[in-house]
């Protein structure tokens, strides 16, 4: 049987910084993709937060095929027929080390996957890994069609679907309230267009956030700057989404139709349509990283912030592959691959500022939950300032008072502010 | 024996977009790729290959950036790639394309096959294949379905408009594979690995062919190409919904109102 | 090739070898003349020709044919060589090009000659159909392939009672010619495609062969004939051809196309039919592009209730 040190599979995020990490310390490693090419069936949003980054990939932006760096972030609660927003801009954001970056993933994951390769880490694109091979509860290697190829450890970087986990016995299935479902169209405009519409220059774009008009379905809607095309997507719950009856499409169709929204992407070619399952990314549906002969790393790990206001996978997987690779190495000095030789990648995990953002935003997620979040207060928000901002023939009234008229029979006062100390933390700007 | 594939670097057609305003291909960002077609020229070319234990070379015209795109050619069995670096960028008329080939292939002599496809998924204009038997002097088996060796030569099914022929040749040949007639091997991943160690070895024009670019260009009979889009007029209406009955009745009333039903009299 | 330029024509089809004459005739006004290398063994009855060669040799081969059309193109010296783009003549066209060094470009459509230059411009179909392709010739001989309907001269485009001369021609053939030893004659369907009022054309969507009952239940309200996409026949072998690209083309009144995606090599097939309908769960298939009007739903769930609102409508064909 054909052996490498190890095999990764997967050349997203994960697998590729993965592959790279044990190339560049000497290891022979062999990294698997199913895609023809990395990154063409994967689906992100697409903002990159740079800080844990450029930990890993120094001055990334001067090299990786990055789109706008983010200078403006603005929320926005979408009622019918009123937006209500929170606009937040930094100049700070526009230098280096930067806040986030747009990225589109058919670019991205390919400079990825060379990293690797120019480390020496051997990738295969457009090969189905089939099934994880198993002998006494120890991961040995992987089947690929008719091959079979072994290795010392196998990182585990297959992303959210988690399937070959599943199908080993390493892992239990789905909750479906635990997933959510991503949609997201790539339109395209001239990039004239979009630093008009977004208010931003050749090099900086925006992040638009927003909660509501998804049709009662409980999640959101994002849409980024590219370069020449915007990302515009929903992320909603599946359970949420299978009792509406509706198509994930429907609800991006509405999404896009919405006042505000259509004002932003009009005129735009969409050339691209992707679907993609994302868990929920709560702290508490953290899982098993290591078994013997085996790592997870990345969205496969369920290493995911997702809490409606803000969606952050890639540079998790980044730091959480590196961390796998550091634990290997270890191990491989110890000189045996075993759950407790490699339980180090959880104490090294652990360490990092991006596992302390997961912990610090574990009450956000309840966001999720929360139905007001995605029909009530979008409306609520949009009414009170229409009763400040209309000018009509009654005595204006306060804003408090406004809130109190919009909120009768709708919601105590105490459940409001409840709500907002939740959306409070939730929030990463 | 040696075979000789010949690979063409082409678009996906079914990706290119037309502006309807105003008639202009979009061709930007349109994929390129080993053709489909020509996927069907390497099958045929390794299972001569393997039927006759011969040396297997593909030639590609294409941009020295395209190297990675022979992964799978070279995974499908094909022994080296020899990429000539395209100095027209694809744009090249056929008659210049076939004299780059043929000096390509009268470098790799002695060549006892040359395998082609009947026609390029892109251009699609079925020129390679005579022109190259015209040039190389050598007998061309067109239309290939299914491709033996036989005394020292090839015996060939042909697949014409009107009949199957059976024709035979001595070597050294042309064939060029008719459509669909090699559905190629799915390739596994020891295949893959084994072909990261296969050679992708880059030709320029000048330096290994030989040729001179401003010779090449005067062979040109064209003097100017001006391309434009195919705009469709049709009315484009979409029905979607849940109720099928209604979505029925309305494609129903469309064909009405378009004269292709009536009602009962 | 001096100011009275020359068209000379061969397609071993008679009837497409009538058609290059026509547009050749057109192009070419009263002033020049028109040669033909007449088909084997078919009577010339083409009317305004001015030249005409036979041969007596029997051999049909490509190798052959490019040797006579080369005498022939010595003889006339034409400023332009229409050849019936067949599988044998997209063999002939190119190898005649590259023999006597003139341009070529396959699939026109359309073509210029200039009277006094003898300058030639083309219209060709590229990218599958998707494009034309305007061609400027340099000075000298061309030759261009045209497809059966492409270069259609109006009917009723004057055709003046020529004297033709006619003439016999040889050629030797060098001896790289394949040798034939069987040929078999091919099936084909009895299906007249071409006829029908109606086509149900079914792509990968239907996915198994006993579903075509659901599909022949609607051909049968509809006086509609069945087709299919390429992978239908090529791949899953359930019909003996394909529209398309390279398949056959159609134009019916009604084209419903069912589950087919909408690839441009297909649609070049049926984008003559005079109304085009589909049906496809897939709302963002390139289809509903090429249709009239587009359905977006699952076909097993949609043609059922299509099937029983045609009856209970008491609806049918126009044409019955
Ligand atoms: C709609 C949406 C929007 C998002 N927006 C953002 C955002 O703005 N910012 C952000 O940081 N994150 C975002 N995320 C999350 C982010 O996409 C993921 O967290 C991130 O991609 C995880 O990286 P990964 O390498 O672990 O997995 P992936 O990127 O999913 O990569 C897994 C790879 O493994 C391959 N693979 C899977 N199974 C096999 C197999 N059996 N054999 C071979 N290969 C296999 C896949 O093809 C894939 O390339 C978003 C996610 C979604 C769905
Ligand atoms: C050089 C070249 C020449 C070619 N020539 C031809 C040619 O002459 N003729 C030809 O046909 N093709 C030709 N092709 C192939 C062509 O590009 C397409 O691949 C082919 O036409 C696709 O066939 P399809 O639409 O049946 O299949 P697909 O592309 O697989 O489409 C199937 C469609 O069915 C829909 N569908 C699936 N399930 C359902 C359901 N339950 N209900 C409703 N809809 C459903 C899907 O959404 C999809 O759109 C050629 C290709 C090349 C490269």
């Amino acid at each position: 049987m054909e052996r490498f040190d190890v095999i990764v599979v997967g050349a997203g995020p994960a697998g590729a910084t993965a592959g790279r990490a044990l190339a560049q310390a000497g290891l022979n490693v062999l990294v698997v993709e199913r895609a023809a090419t990395p990154g063409a069936k994967n689906v992100s949003g697409g903002l990159l937060y740079s800080r844990a980054v450029a930990e890993v990939y120094p001055e990334f932006w001067k090299h990786a095929p990055i789109e706008r760096a983010i200078a403006a972030h603005q929320i926005v609660m979408l009622g019918e027929h009123t937006s209500t927003a929170l606009d937040f801009r930094s100049a700070q954001a526009a230098t280096p080390p930067f806040n986030a970056f747009s990225v589109l993933r058919a670019k991205l994951d390919p400079w990825l996957a060379t990293q690797a390769e120019e480390a020496g880490a051997s990738l295969i694109s457009g090969v189905n890994v089939d099934a994880l091979l198993v002998e006494n509860g120890r991961v040995v290697g992987i089947q690929a069609g008719p091959d079979q190829i072994g290795a010392d450890v196998v990182v585990v970087a297959e992303g959210t679907a988690g399937l070959l986990l599943k199908q080993a016995g390493l892992r239990g299935p789905h909750n479906p309230h635990d997933v959510s479902l991503g949609v997201k169209e790539v339109i395209a405009l001239p990039p004239d267009v979009i630093e008009e519409r977004f208010q931003c220059d050749a090099e900086t774009g925006a992040a638009y956030t927003l909660v509501g008009s998804t049709g009662g379905v409980e999640g959101g809607g994002f849409i980024y700057t590219n370069k020449a095309s915007l990302s515009v997507g929903v992320v909603v719950k599946i359970d949420s989404l299978y009792a509406s009856g509706r198509h994930p499409h429907e609800i991006l169709d509405a999404f896009k139709a919405h006042p505000l929204v259509q004002r932003l992407v009009r005129g735009g070619e969409v050339v691209e349509y992707s679907a993609q399952t994302v868990h929920r990314g709560g702290f508490h549906l953290a899982t098993q990283l290591v078994g013997d002969g085996y790592v997870v790393a990345g969205s496969a790990a369920r290493l995911l912030v997702n809490n409606v206001l803000t969606l952050r996978g890639m540079d998790f997987a980044i730091t959480s592959a590196v961390e796998a690779a550091q634990a290997i190495l270890q191990a491989r000095f110890a000189g045996s691959y075993t759950a407790a030789t490699l339980g180090n990648y959880v104490e090294r995990l652990k360490a990092t500022s991006i596992y302390q953002d997961w912990r610090t935003f574990k009450d956000a997620y309840g966001l999720m939950e929360n139905p007001r979040l995605f029909s009530l207060y979008p409306d609520l928000a949009g009414e009170v300032l229409e009763r400040l901002l209309t000018a009509d023939t009654k005595p204006g009234s306060k804003a408090l008072g406004a809130l109190s008229e919009a909120l009768k029979g709708k919601a105590s006062w105490l459940t409001l502010s409840q709500d907002m100390l939740q959306i409070a933390r939730g929030m990463v700007l | 024996m040696n075979i000789v594939a010949l690979v063409k670097y082409s678009r996906d057609v079914t990706e290119i977009k037309v502006d309807p305003a105003t008639s202009e291909l979009r061709t930007a960002g349109v994929p390129e790729r080993v053709g489909l077609i020509d996927k069907n020229v390497v099958e045929a070319a390794v299972r001569l290959k393997e039927a006759t234990g011969a040396g297997l070379k593909v030639i590609a015209l294409a941009p020295a950036t395209a190297r990675d795109s022979f992964k799978d050619v070279l995974a499908m069995g094909v022994d080296e790639v020899v990429l000539i670096e395209d100095p027209f960028d694809g744009e090249a008329e056929a008659g210049i394309v076939v004299r780059l080939l043929e000096a390509a292939i009268r470098k790799l002599d002695p060549v006892d096959v040359v395998l082609c496809g009947f026609a390029s998924d892109d251009g699609y204009s079925f020129q390679v294949g005579p022109r190259l038997a015209e040039r190389l002097r050598r007998p061309l088996l067109a239309y290939a379905r299914g491709i033996t060796p036989e005394g020292g030569g090839l015996r060939v099914e042909q697949n014409l408009d009107d009949r199957m022929q059976t024709v035979t040749a001595p070597l050294p040949a042309l064939v060029s594979i008719d459509e669909e007639a090699f559905p190629p091997r799915r390739t596994t991943l020891m295949d893959a690995l084994k072909a990261k160690k296969k050679p992708v070895n880059v030709w320029g024009i000048e330096t290994e062919l030989g040729l001179s670019r401003a010779d090449l260009e005067s062979s040109a009979r064209i003097a100017d190409t001006r391309l434009t889009g195919v705009v469709v007029r049709r009315q484009q209406r979409v029905l979607k919904g849940q109720d099928l009955g209604a979505m029925a009745d309305e494609l129903i009333d469309a064909l009405e109102q378009a004269g292709v039903l009536k009602g009962a009299a | 090739m001096g100011d009275k330029p020359t068209i000379l024509i061969w397609s071993e089809h008679p009837a497409l070898a009538r058609e290059l004459v026509g547009a050749a005739r057109q192009a070419l006004g009263p002033g020049g003349d028109v040669a033909l290398l007449a088909p084997t063994g078919v009577a010339v009855d083409i009317r305004s020709v001015d030249v005409v060669f036979t041969t007596e040799s029997a051999d049909e081969s490509p190798e052959a044919w490019a040797a006579l059309l080369a005498a022939a193109v010595s003889q006339t010296e034409p400023a332009l060589v229409l050849v019936g783009a067949t599988k044998l003549g997209l063999q002939v066209a190119p190898r005649l090009a590259e023999r006597i060094g003139a341009g070529y470009a396959a699939w026109a459509t359309g073509f210029t000659l200039e009277a006094g230059t003898g300058a030639v411009a083309a219209r060709c179909s590229l990218y599958s159909g998707g494009a034309l392709a305007y061609h400027q010739f340099k000075p000298g001989r061309v030759v261009l392939t045209a497809a059966p309907g492409a270069l259609t001269a109006p009917a009723d485009a004057p055709s003046p009672e020529r004297i033709a001369r006619q003439s016999t021609l040889t050629a030797e053939v060098d001896g790289i010619a394949p040798t034939v030893i069987g040929v078999r004659p091919k099936a084909t369907s009895a299906a007249r495609l071409e006829e029908a009022h109606a086509v149900i054309d079914i792509g990968q969507g239907v996915k198994a062969e006993e579903d075509l009952a659901l599909i022949e239940s609607v051909a049968a309200l509809l006086d509609g004939q069945l087709a299919c996409t390429r992978p239908l026949s090529s791949d899953r072998d359930w019909f003996p051809e394909w529209l398309g690209l390279s398949g056959k083309k159609v134009a019916p009144e009604l084209s419903l196309l069912i589950g087919v995606s909408g690839a441009i090599q297909h649609i070049v097939g049926v984008r003559d039919s005079r109304v085009i309908a589909a049906v496809n769960n897939d709302e963002n298939a390139a289809i509903f592009a090429q249709a009239d009007v587009g359905v977006v739903a699952d076909l097993y769930a949609f043609l059922p209730v299509l099937v029983e609102r045609i009856k209970a409508r008491g609806m049918r064909p126009a044409w019955q």
